[in-house]
């Protein structure tokens, strides 16, 4: 008597589990069919070989680079090279370093993680000046690029080249 | 053609028995006006007149002719003017009145006065109604007397527009349009930038509202996605030219920028630099249908300047139905106004992302399931590539109508800053959900008369940012506006002749016109070059590109290029350079390009690329284009007998900076004696 009382128990509890599980499916069906389950937030996508660098004021690449080179130019003159040698040696004293060396650091830090380019972002002069999408040539991935090109002290701020969708339901 | 609104004040004021007519016809018999709003109604005793000469002018005239008269200088002076009026063919102000009063005379109408006027010398007439209106146009418009003669048209009530479409059209119900269309329905003064995945530009039903139109992306301005084409629709496809859809602005200055292909590679480079853009333009609304998870810095700097610069900047909150607009940007960025989308029921669409980022909401469309269960009742119809129509759903149809009625309230007043039109929204919408703000709806669905009401009319357009170079209403529109193209080629023979490096001076000389806006841009070929900057006085190493601000009138550039690889031989184009210049008038712009003399000079220095030394420079005059395309016109090289620089034979103050200026430049070149230097420097201190 015990025993059939036992098994009655167990039959009932299994014939609301299988009343769960039925309402579970159609329950399922039901949301499936109207589509209302919620949509996760799609992930961030980047470009793999692109990031976007904003310089502090007047110290981008590009901008050094001409300055450079100006400086050569002007150092074939025997008085320029003189008052550039002074100049640097000025700059030595103060512990800090010369156009030359901060090129040369760029160019380092370039041939290390592949950039083969930048192109600014203002196809006209703005208050934004020097954001840059900078190029690269992928060999390395591009969060790790970024996190080194981020180091540089000329770096106000790098992040990837985001890339967004349209928001019209297909 | 005058403002329908114009219209319909004189219809108040001078008929008011049609006006009322009209008006229990229209309480009456609904059904039928609805249907006759397609065809051209117009009343039967009154016409539009502008003529060649103004009447209410001429009658003055005539009255200070009479008036001089009295005295003999007068006497004099009438008889003098008359022989003029002979000489040049025309007639005296007293006889061309009489024939204007002789014309009203023959349509029965009475003599036409200061209160017929209702436009700029556009007058009405009432007639007698016992000729046609048709018969009385054509008369009018066969006198020589008459610019332009045209029926008094009658715009339907409450400004519903002709469009086919119009009627699935639902979501402009609901946001009460026809009701604000009353008080403005758009003004082309206007620029609302729309980024997107490009637009179609031969659209009937958007060509004539698309102001500018540039591609970010590199593949060409063509939309090909449709999704750019169909928001710029809703933002302003043209209203009530009797085809296709109307957007909620009827007349608008459609900015159309590409920035994605395929309308899901969208990319952060693209976004920044057409933001920029835009806010340099002069767009006043920016509308962003897009976004992702990368929540940007470089954007958020961009929105920021754009926001500060007076532009209104409006973004879809997002597709991921649920609470998770605030993980979603530029939707989550706090200076634009995140726009979720409602449904025909004024229900959150089941699409709809939301969170506390959502500013505002507006009909986005609400279907079963995605666009392809679209109807007109239940999703947004707008313009489609093709010359065609579609339905689409989504947060992106949802933010151009935000952005769409931010460009009607500052075509009401355009003095209004971008907090204020956002202020303006907000306060105005109709709450739903939660009362009060709410992550759903924000403060609820836009409510276009609702917004307008709380405009006040006029106000002038704040100052523009600095390099923008449209124009802007505070100035006299430009009669007319000509659009000039030259593209200069730089040859390989060239540089080979030029040795290591050359200098471009570009050189507009407007003529008798007046320019708007200038943009040059420079492509090279980086197998024959390194182009190292573009210079206007100041070194710019940036994108081999400027628009200049264009009251300067004569603009220089320089462009350096340097460490030229090795030259292939033979034809072949090293670097182009694309001067394209809005102007007014109809003269031709001249555009000179001339090498810098010091270009052989290896030795550029930053003095060498000055403005002053490339206008100076003669010797190498290498091509003169007529941006016509027409016979290139010669320059003339620039005086050297030191004293008198523009051989008028005076000597004046200007003179001798010119003279000065071209001394020292001949000191410069003697580089290695730097002491000259020092005299330049002293010289240009004592002046």
């Amino acid at each position: 008597m015990a025993a059939s009382r036992s098994t009655y128990a167990i039959l009932k509890i299994m014939r609301r589990l299988l009343f769960f599980i039925l309402f579970l499916v159609i329950s399922f069906f039901l949301f499936n069919l109207n589509q209302v389950v919620a949509q996760e937030v799609p992930k961030a996508e980047y470009s793999p070989d692109e990031f976007i660098v904003k310089y502090k004021p007047g110290q981008s690449a590009q901008r050094l680079k001409l300055f450079v080179s100006e400086r050569q130019k002007k150092a074939r003159n025997f008085v320029n090279r003189m008052l550039i040698f002074l100049g640097d040696v000025k700059t030595k004293l103060i512990n800090q370093k010369t156009p030359e060396e901060k090129w040369l650091r760029f160019e380092s830090v370039y041939k290390t993680l592949g950039i083969t380019g930048e192109t600014s972002l203002n196809v006209e002069t703005t208050s934004q000046g020097d954001q840059y999408v900078v190029k690269t040539d992928a060999r390395l991935d591009i969060l790790k690029v970024i996190a080194e090109y981020k180091k540089l002290p000329e770096v106000e701020y790098a992040e990837p080249n985001y890339i967004y969708g349209t928001f019209n339901l297909p | 053609m005058p403002n329908p609104i114009i219209y319909m004040g004189h219809l108040i004021c001078r008929n008011k028995i049609i006006w009322l007519f009209f008006l229990f016809f229209l309480i009456l018999a609904p059904g039928l006006v609805q249907a006759q709003a397609t065809s051209n109604q117009y009343i039967d005793d009154s016409v539009i007149v502008k003529y060649k000469e103004s009447p209410v002018l001429l009658e003055t005239k005539a009255k200070e002719r009479s008036n001089r008269e009295a005295s003999l200088f007068g006497k004099l002076q009438n008889v003098g003017d008359n022989i003029a009026l002979s000489i040049s063919g025309n007639t005296a102000p007293e006889q061309q009145l009489q024939q204007i009063d002789n014309i009203s005379a023959q349509v029965g109408a009475e003599k036409v006065d200061a209160t017929d006027e209702i436009g700029h010398d556009v007058f009405v007439l009432d007639t007698d109604g016992k000729k046609s209106v048709n018969e009385v146009v054509n008369f009018l418009n066969s006198q020589s007397q008459v610019e332009y003669a045209e029926p008094n048209y009658i715009y339907s009530l409450l400004a519903t527009p002709n469009d086919t479409h119009y009627s699935k059209m639902w979501a402009l119900t609901k946001i009460k349009a026809s009701e604000g269309w009353d008080q403005t329905t758009g003004s082309k003064s206007i620029i609302a930038a729309v980024l997107d995945s490009g637009i179609e530009q031969t659209h009937e039903d958007l060509k004539d509202n698309i102001t500018v139109a540039k591609d970010f992306t590199g593949c060409g301005m063509t939309d090909s996605v449709g999704h750019g084409t169909h928001t710029a629709g809703t933002v302003g496809a043209v209203g009530n030219n009797g085809k296709g859809v109307t957007g909620i602005n009827w007349t608008v200055g459609i900015m159309a920028l590409k920035v994605g292909c395929s309308g899901k590679d969208i990319s952060l480079a693209t976004v920044t630099s057409a933001i920029n853009y835009a806010v340099d333009n002069g767009a006043r609304v920016m509308n962003m249908s897009f976004g992702g998870s990368g929540s940007s810095q470089a954007m958020a700097d961009a929105i920021k300047n754009a926001v500060n610069k007076n532009v209104v900047v409006v973004v879809a909150a997002g597709n991921s139905s649920g609470n998770n607009a605030d993980s979603l940007y530029p939707a989550s960025d706090p200076n634009v106004i995140t726009v979720s989308a409602t449904g025909p029921q004024d229900e959150l669409a089941r699409y709809s992302s939301y969170g506390t980022s959502v500013d505002i909401s507006a009909p986005g469309g609400n279907p079963v399931s995605g666009s392809s269960s679209c109807t007109d009742t239940t999703c947004i119809a707008s313009t489609w590539p093709g010359g065609r129509y579609n339905l689409l759903t989504g947060t992106s149809m949802a933010a151009p109508h935000v952005a769409g009625l931010a460009a009607l309230i500052l075509s009401k007043n355009p003095g209004l800053t971008s907090t204020q039109v956002r202020q303006i929204i907000e306060s105005s919408a109709v709450d739903l959900g939660t009362s009060g703000k709410d992550i759903k709806f924000g403060a609820g669905r836009i409510d276009v008369k609702a917004a307008l009401d709380l405009v006040t009319a006029g106000g002038t357009l704040p100052p523009l940012p600095t390099s923008s170079a449209l124009p802007s209403p505070t100035r006299p529109q430009p009669t007319s506006i000509g659009d000039s193209d030259a593209i200069l080629k730089v040859l390989p023979s060239q540089i080979n002749t030029l040795k290591k490096s050359f200098v471009v001076g570009v050189d507009i000389d407007p003529g008798s016109n007046q320019i708007l806006s200038t943009d040059m841009r420079i492509n090279y070929d980086p197998d024959y070059l390194d182009i190292v900057g573009i210079d206007e006085g100041n070194y710019f190493p940036s994108l081999p590109r400027k628009v200049w601000d264009s009251t300067k009138g004569i603009i220089y550039i320089a462009g350096i290029v340097e460490k030229p690889k090795d030259y292939k031989t033979g034809s072949g184009t090293v670097a182009t350079i694309r001067v394209n210049a809005r102007k007014t008038g109809t003269t031709k712009l001249t555009i000179i390009c001339k090498p810098n003399e010091t270009a052989q000079d290896s030795n550029i220095t930053k003095d060498s690329v000055n403005a002053e030394d490339i206008i100076n420079c003669s010797k190498n005059v290498d091509s003169v284009i007529n941006i016509d395309g027409l016979t290139p016109v010669p320059t003339i090289d620039s005086s050297k007998d030191r004293g008198d620089y523009d051989d008028d034979g005076t000597i004046t103050y200007n003179d001798f900076v010119k003279w000065k200026d071209d001394f020292v430049q001949t000191l410069s070149r003697l580089r290695y004696f730097e002491s000259w230097r020092k005299i330049y420097f002293s010289i240009n201190k004592a002046l």
